[in-house]
């Protein structure tokens, strides 16, 4: 797989986040803003995070395990109500630390 | 409309499907999926005869269509609604090992729908979604070819699963063993 190099820049992140969460839940992308919740928001599913998972595994030609995106929401949103803690910039985040690795 | 069918002693599953499938987005979404949720759990506590109040349930919802699975108190139970198509083999193998795979192998139509809602509703049962899903959950085919789920925690926990086809939607439960 490619690997897309906008994400390597890492200012172009939050943009290619905002891009890859409006086309997989299908919405208008000046609904999606950094602090969206995507669950309470936007009506996002658990499979959707999935969906955006192999976005971006398929932005940074890596296998990113689906494991590890549960392990870092778990761990970022400890305690709070995943509808409300799962926000646009969660995403982006992850998608840093994605690409870092 | 709201319908239920009884999947094993004293546990109901309950359905909701629309007439005609409208599938908002956004917000509006999730305001009518969890309206979807809140007629099937109608259809389900009234065919359990449970009043609510006594009742455990496990609730999903997708694309305007409901699912609740109506239990005696003290059930550990947990339940999926999915379309069938809306999931891969991609999506499915991101979250199975092989002897999963090949547990679903008499189910190749909805494979990967039945894997990711029987993990899906089991993840739920354990009452820690985040905690277990989906490294922590095993699908197995046991003897007697029954489908389970099995957690993978001390001491080990194993559920007993089901599913149910209505239209182009899949609805997938476990329970824990009486």
């Amino acid at each position: 797989m490619p690997r897309d190099p906008s994400l390597v820049d890492r200012s172009d992140t939050g943009e290619l986040v905002r891009r890859i969460v409006a086309e997989v839940l299908m919405v208008p992308i000046e609904k999606v803003c950094p602090e969206t919740k995507l669950v309470a928001e936007l009506g996002a599913e658990s499979i959707d995070f999935l969906d955006l998972v192999f976005r971006l595994e398929d932005t940074l030609g890596k296998r990113i395990p689906a494991s590890r995106w549960s392990e870092f929401v778990r761990e970022r949103t400890a305690g709070q109500d995943p509808a409300i803690a799962i926000t646009t910039d969660l995403v982006r985040e992850f998608a840093e630390r994605e690409a870092s690795l | 409309m709201g319908s239920a069918v009884r999947v094993a002693d004293g546990i109901w599953l309950g359905m909701f499907q629309p007439e005609r499938l409208v599938c908002p987005r956004g917000h509006a979404r999730r305001l009518a999926d969890r309206a979807a949720a809140a007629r099937a759990l109608t259809a389900g506590l009234k065919a359990s005869s449970l009043r609510a109040s006594l009742a455990a349930f496990s609730l999903s919802h997708t694309e305007g269509v409901g699912a609740a699975l109506v239990g005696p108190r003290s059930l550990g139970l947990g339940v999926d609604v999915v379309r069938v198509q809306r999931v891969s083999r991609r999506h499915a193998w991101a979250i199975l090992i092989p002897s999963e795979w090949q547990a679903l192998r008499g189910c190749p139509r909805i494979r990967p729908a039945l894997a990711w809602a029987l993990k899906e509703a089991a993840a739920k049962a354990t009452g820690e979604p985040a905690l277990h899903f989906p490294s922590a959950l095993r699908i197995v085919r046991s003897t007697g070819d029954r489908l389970e789920v099995r957690v993978l925690c001390t001491p080990p926990l194993v559920f007993h699963g089901g599913w149910e086809g209505r239209g182009l939607f899949l609805y997938a439960w476990v329970t824990a063993p009486c």
